[in-house]
């Protein structure tokens, strides 16, 4: 199926080539070390020259860091060889998180690589900025075939997204599109995609640009599934594979009809939980395979490989399912890279959805991205040190669903939350509660107070535009 | 009322679901009390709280007929049900939601739902009703009439675009998009 070509921009490519040719040679006089945590300036060239690796990312929805074949707690009935495969290949991020766990603020984060309180994509309601800068631009003035394919999802109209040479989206059910015969917007042209799967479909496109990508020139490609978001349906070939499926491992507190209570009613995971629970893997089975294809597709000696997630995923967890609290379950995301310097591995080191951008700018070489609050995990990915002790979460209520307002401190040992509307903080030690089932805040209260302190300086060090 | 028994018995949808309410709120999570009932009692307390919001007044529709009821006291045997979680909703939505978000919270899709699937269930009720009495030598008039008929169809095709049309979403982005208009 033919790509509609890019559309001309052929003067804004000249200035942000332009610019990106000022700001690398003022970035080689001036940054030659760390500065501010943000990469090491290299020379940047207007054309790739071989020299910059492609780069690929795929984020995948509400896929929860422990359905994953690669971790030692993965349900006994579920597989996923390829996503397996991708974690032999590279580096294991244990302790990934996102810092809003909820679609259109965390892919307003991993773009731009700022809060949600900076990017102004609090929830899904609120609309995208397009003066908002993604880390497509800067790559793009270096050089990079750029790609934005899949799920947009964030509110107001879709941008004339600056940076990418091709942009394919879905508009269906406001953003979040339809499993089965998802009409696409292909660079501006609505398509029709009748007997088409979502997952396979967004496959096949992104794998046709990339064999359409010239030989020599660095690209970067930017893969955003709709699954395993609701209203989780399986490709037909995985549906009613785990129809057996012992689901002992759900939590103790779960229930089949869970989804009628209200906290959970806008979930769209109205009926038995159970059989829902049983679809979203059988639609990770279907994500899983189209991952193999990808990374069957690329060289891993001269292209980044990343997978990751917007979000987790409460399967019964605190009688919930969903996203958006602070709990372990929603913030935790799968994250593994693979790539060139990148040796097999496990890291414990703490990564965060914003340090996705920062870090594909390093990989590449190029700056530019100075409004982003992550830093560049590279180094962490090929076995250095961590990089941050803890992460400022946020949550900004989302009509109607019944979450509060909250923000949050975690770092290894404990999660700190405060909540809107006078609820009592809370404080739960991950470590000998690792299902953050018993709120300790009255029993440590030192602790709290310690959390407390260090909550507002995140807050406001995030509010000043800091780097975490 | 003249009839206190008869408001009493309008009424009961609104219990179940009060009741049912309290019961899931408070036990929801407590598995270590219940023990092995923990999730048959919470499954049977939801399931049971839908059916007092959408379809109770099958119940007491009956018995409200044969004694007579008014047109009131049967539009209140219709509406206790979704007027109460409408009511327990949007005092609920006070802890997450300013007091005016929140009243809106109380005319959201499984509020109208509601509504309609009383309506509905209210048509079944009457139908069966008339068919009882009938044969018990009453003169009530036909089963089915258009008017049954009519309240039965439209309460039936309100819950499915409400609700269960595409698992609700489409008719859910109708709400957050009055959401948006009334409130950003």
């Amino acid at each position: 199926m033919p790509i509609a070509g890019p559309p001309a921009q052929p003067s804004r490519r000249a200035f942000l080539a332009g610019l990106a040719a000022t700001v690398g040679a003022v970035g080689v006089a001036a940054c030659s070390e760390q500065t501010g945590g943000r990469p090491v300036a290299v020379p940047v060239t207007e054309n790739g020259d071989g020299d910059h690796p492609n780069l690929v990312v795929i984020v995948s929805d509400d896929h929860r860091w422990d359905h994953v074949g690669y971790h030692p707690d993965h349900p006994a009935f579920l597989s996923t060889p390829n996503l397996d495969r991708l974690a032999e290949q590279g580096m294991v991020a244990n302790n990934a998180f996102v810092t809003t766990a909820l679609c259109s603020p965390s892919r307003g984060t991993f773009l731009s690589g700022q809060y949600a309180s900076q990017h102004g994509v609090q929830n899904n309601l609120t609309a995208w900025n397009p003066n908002t800068q993604t880390f497509f631009e800067p790559l793009m003035a270096a050089g990079y075939d750029c790609a934005f394919i899949g799920k947009w999802h964030m509110p107001g109209q879709l941008p004339d997204l600056r940076g990418v040479d091709t942009f394919i989206t879905f508009t269906a059910e406001e953003g979040q599109g339809q499993y089965v015969d998802c009409p696409l917007l292909i660079n501006g042209e609505m398509t029709q995609r009748p007997g088409t799967y979502i997952t396979d479909d967004l496959t096949d496109l992104a794998l046709e640009w990339i064999d359409s990508r010239p030989p020599g020139k660095p690209y970067a490609l930017w893969l955003a599934h709709k699954a395993v978001h609701h209203r989780f349906i399986p490709p037909e070939r995985f549906r009613g594979a785990l129809a057996d499926a012992d689901l002992s491992n759900l939590p103790p507190e779960s229930f089949a009809f869970l989804s009628l209570m209200d906290e959970n009613i806008w979930e769209g995971t109205l009926g038995n939980v159970h059989n829902l629970y049983r679809r979203y893997n059988e639609t990770l089975l279907g994500l899983d395979d189209q991952v193999g294809r990808l990374l069957d597709a690329v060289d891993l000696a001269d292209t980044y490989f990343v997978y990751t997630s917007d979000n987790g995923y409460s399967w019964g967890e605190h009688v919930l399912t969903g996203k958006r609290w602070a709990y372990e379950e929603n913030t935790r995301v799968p994250f593994v890279a693979a790539g060139p310097g990148i040796e097999p591995d496990t890291t414990d080191a703490m990564i965060l959805n914003a340090d996705v951008a920062p870090t594909l700018l390093e990989w590449a070489g190029v700056q530019g991205l100075p409004a982003a609050q992550g830093r560049s995990v590279a180094d962490v990915l090929t076995g250095g040190d961590a990089i941050r002790e803890e992460f400022l979460y946020e949550y900004f209520p989302d009509y109607p669903y019944h979450v509060p307002g909250m923000q949050a401190v975690r770092d290894d040992r404990w999660l700190y939350v405060e909540y809107d509307r006078g609820r009592a903080p809370q404080l739960f030690d991950i470590v000998a509660d690792p299902r953050t089932q018993d709120d300790v805040a009255g029993e440590n209260p030192e602790v709290a107070a310690d959390m407390a302190a260090r909550l507002q300086a995140l807050r406001e060090r995030v509010a000043a535009g800091g780097v975490v | 009322m003249r009839d206190p028994r008869a408001l009493a018995l309008a009424l009961v949808p609104a219990a179940i679901v009060v009741v049912t309410s309290v019961f899931v709120q408070t036990f929801a999570g407590r598995y270590e009390l219940l023990g092995a009932a923990y999730a048959p009692l919470l499954n049977a307390g939801v399931l049971l709280r839908a059916f007092g919001m959408f379809a109770s007044v099958i119940l007491v529709w009956g018995l409200l007929r044969s004694r007579g009821a008014s047109r009131p006291v049967l539009a209140l045997a219709i509406l206790s049900g979704p007027v109460s979680y409408g009511i327990t909703a949007a005092l609920d939505a006070l802890s997450y939601f300013p007091v005016g978000q929140a009243a809106y919270y109380g005319i959201n899709p499984i509020a109208m739902a509601t509504v309609a699937g009383q309506c509905a269930a209210a048509a079944v009720a009457e139908m069966a009703w008339r068919w009882w009495s009938r044969h018990r030598g009453r003169e009530v008039g036909s089963p089915v009439t258009w008017r049954i008929a009519a309240a039965f169809g439209a309460g039936l095709l309100t819950v499915f675009f409400t609700v269960l049309y595409q698992g609700g979403v489409p008719f859910f982005y109708v709400y957050q998009r009055g959401y948006m208009f009334l409130f950003t």
